[in-house]
């Protein structure tokens, strides 16, 4: 089996030495909000057209959306996340208070040797605790 | 002609595996020679370029919507890396799905012509990555390379014969 061969380009590495950091943040930013917009599409089972359509946008506006390169204005944000219920930006000061409701069962064994306390009775017993519990979080803490 | 397939060690990451080919005679990939063609024109575009590719390499995987599809035959996975109406580059690639990339070469768009096939340059890169597409299918249905269990990446002789478009 061929191993595979990597390349090591001193044209990329020029690029990327050179680079502002914030500028490879921004380029992230930006596709990852693509991204899930995408999957918030997917979720809905809308096909790009579709989406277009419900913004009246053209279907290329809505490709170039998605590319990951588009500089979004806040509105067409705020249309996108209304229209789709998903949160793209989030523009409140109160945190989000999020409440977990959960309960559990778990079986404790403890066992011990022959040698423990100085006798020669072993012990090995089980033990069954239920508890039920309401926990509340509140992000970020 | 003779053209081997190389995995790019500053693009690739824990996403996708982002690959480019060099063709024998020469020392340098196609994607670099596209970055040495473009960097003095058109740098803030070529930068953006790298960056998106790194970014897929490492964060988000080669999502289906970050590209152009249809630039070659229907199937064969050539498409361009997105690009704007009124941007100047075109980079042309193979796509096989999220995990894994070929980058060729591509060029200036220019504005006076109605299809980028038009233009001699983006014509010659476009074919010269379709033939790269053609031979890794053939070299697929006959065994000879084939895709990693987590399809990161190709196993096999990454070798191919491919018509000399230069």
């Amino acid at each position: 089996m061929n191993k595979i061969e990597t390349y090591n380009s001193e044209a990329i590495d020029s690029i990327l030495r050179n680079l502002d950091p914030k500028l490879e943040k921004q380029v992230e930013f930006r596709m990852k909000l693509a991204a899930k917009i995408d999957n918030a599409r997917k979720k809905l089972g809308w096909s790009k057209k579709l989406l277009a359509e419900k913004l009246s946008k053209r279907p290329s506006e809505v490709s170039k959306w998605l590319s990951g390169t588009h500089n979004f204005t806040s509105d067409t944000l705020f249309e996108i996340q209304y229209l789709m219920g998903v949160e793209l930006i989030n523009v409140d000061d109160k945190p989000k208070v999020q409440s977990i409701h959960f309960s559990f069962e778990f079986t404790q064994k403890e066992a011990g040797s022959a040698f423990n306390y100085g006798h020669n009775r072993p012990f090995d017993y089980t033990k069954l605790y239920s508890k039920s519990q309401k926990l509340t979080f509140q992000y970020p803490d | 002609m003779r053209i081997r397939l190389v995995k790019l060690k500053q693009l690739s990451g824990e996403r996708a595996s982002i690959y480019s080919a060099i063709y024998e005679d020469d020392q340098i990939s196609l994607f670099d020679k596209f970055i040495n063609e473009n960097i003095n024109s058109f740098t803030s575009e070529l930068n953006d370029i790298v960056l998106r590719l790194k970014t897929i390499g490492s964060k988000t995987g080669a999502r289906e919507h970050y590209f152009k599809p249809h630039e070659g035959k229907p199937g064969d996975g050539v498409c361009a890396l997105y690009d704007e109406p009124r941007s100047n580059l075109r980079l042309y690639c193979i796509r096989y799905g999220t995990t894994l990339i070929i980058i060729g070469g591509g060029g200036h768009k220019p504005k006076t012509i109605k299809s980028l096939q038009d233009d001699p340059k983006l014509k010659k890169e476009n074919l010269i990555i379709r033939e790269i597409s053609k031979m890794i299918s053939e070299k697929l249905s006959q065994g000879i390379i084939s895709f990693t269990d987590d399809y990161f990446d190709f196993e096999g002789t990454l070798d191919l014969n491919t018509t000399d478009y230069e």
